[in-house]
């Protein structure tokens, strides 16, 4: 059989959202009530049995991959591009910024030259792949938001590409990092820009766009960043 | 580098369309977004859907002035969380278009940590089975804390209702999980 009392007042108790004379009132009741006192028990049971049931358990990879899926989403709805258009730079503006972007840091680079043979760059130990990273990452994202029909913003884009040795220095800089990974990402990158370099149709540049972001690049090349620098 | 940023920085480098800085914000709140909407829609691939939708009107959000630059990012983000949790509920359906990586995984793990696993499967499906109004208010409380005042502003209705959703919702679950050792 039910006590008479308010057992709405209960939950609030449990909440810390009663007044001091509601708490007061609470406390005497089921100080003599068991079944009241019972109730607010299950309650607590049962808030912390729900608590513990909708912590996420995904593996680490859901969480890993989480942010590529969301650029996916945001690229193929045309978020991020309608965002730099509008609110940001204008496309043409964000293509100017990668080429003065890619004349500073690139002038800090400690890269060899470019005529610097295989060898020698095997042999030294002065590089670092840090600002090439750092180059590639704008260009990367430039990249993304590109408009694949202005061929003015793809012009520049190329002539930065060019201007800054960009390419030739990861080709090189590839050949003397010692974790594979890297090496295998450099390639990577090598072959975007190679590829941004010879196409000029918005289809193949479309589906470059598509390939970069499949593939998760700007988030494993902002990954590499962070690690080299640390 | 985006990472030693504040929440301040990564929100104004995210305004000026810095693309790593968001990715950053989303890192830091990808857990717990996640977890409020699979609370109140106790399915993992409507909490896939809804938390990635959460990021992206909030990536709006900054560009059409709809956050304000003072306010925190993770209250700003759970209550378009709630919001769309809300419509969720009244759609009552999610496309499962696509298997994620990852999920398939979670349900197998469910069903492989035996008894523990069993467990915590029989609380969301007691948790699922409650309307969505008493998920939500349960989630806002239970989980994220909030206090009735809070929870009325984002469900938009009154604090005594907060208060009469959340006893009807633990008096529905108590009834639910019965006897149940939990």
């Amino acid at each position: 059989m039910k006590c008479g009392f308010n057992q709405e007042m209960l939950s609030a108790y449990l909440d810390n959202e009663s007044s001091s004379e509601q708490k007061q009132a609470v406390e005497n009741h089921i100080s003599r009530c068991p079944e009241c006192s019972d109730l607010v028990q299950l309650f607590r049971n049962n808030d912390a049995a729900m608590r513990r049931a909708v912590k996420p358990q995904l593996p680490d990879e859901y969480w890993r991959d989480y942010g590529q899926r969301l650029s996916r989403r945001m690229s193929s709805s045309g978020t991020f591009k309608r965002y730099l258009a509008r609110y940001a730079i204008l496309p043409l503006a964000a293509a100017i910024l990668l080429a003065v972007t890619l004349h500073i840091v690139m002038r800090q680079t400690d890269v060899k030259p470019p005529e610097a043979t295989g060898a020698d760059m095997l042999a030294s130990d002065t590089l670092s792949p840090t600002p090439l990273l750092v180059a590639s990452d704008a260009a990367l994202v430039n990249i993304a938001n590109l408009d694949e029909n202005n061929s003015e913003e793809i012009e520049i884009l190329k002539q930065a590409l060019l201007e800054s040795g960009l390419m030739e220095k990861i080709r090189l800089t590839k050949y003397s990092v010692k974790s594979g990974e890297l090496q295998m990402h450099l390639a990577k990158l090598e072959a975007v820009f190679i590829w941004v370099q010879n196409e000029n149709s918005p289809v193949e540049l479309q589906a470059l766009k598509e390939v970069i972001f499949t593939n998760g690049l700007i988030e494993q090349n902002r990954e590499k960043r962070f690690t080299e620098w640390r | 580098m985006a990472n030693t940023l504040s929440e301040p920085e990564l929100v104004g480098a995210c305004r000026r369309g810095d693309q790593s800085a968001f990715t950053e914000l989303v890192r830091l709140y990808q857990v717990r977004i996640y977890q409020l909407a699979f609370g109140m829609t106790t399915n993992h691939y409507a909490a896939e859907e809804v938390s990635q939708e959460t990021f992206i009107r909030f990536w709006k959000s900054l560009g059409s002035g709809g956050f304000d630059s003072r306010q925190e990012v993770y209250p700003y983000l759970r209550t378009i969380c709630a919001n769309l949790c809300r419509d969720y509920f009244s759609q009552q359906k999610s496309r499962k278009t696509e298997r994620i990586n990852g999920l398939e995984i979670a349900d197998k793990k469910a069903q492989a940590d035996g008894p523990a696993g069993m467990l915590k499967q029989n609380v969301l499906d007691a948790v699922e089975s409650l309307a969505g109004e008493y998920r939500e208010v349960l989630m806002l409380r239970i989980v994220e804390g909030l206090s009735y005042e809070e929870i009325s502003r984002i469900a938009d209705c009154p604090i005594g209702t907060v208060m009469s959703r959340l006893f009807r919702a633990r008096t529905e679950l108590k009834d639910k999980l019965g006897a149940m050792k939990i």
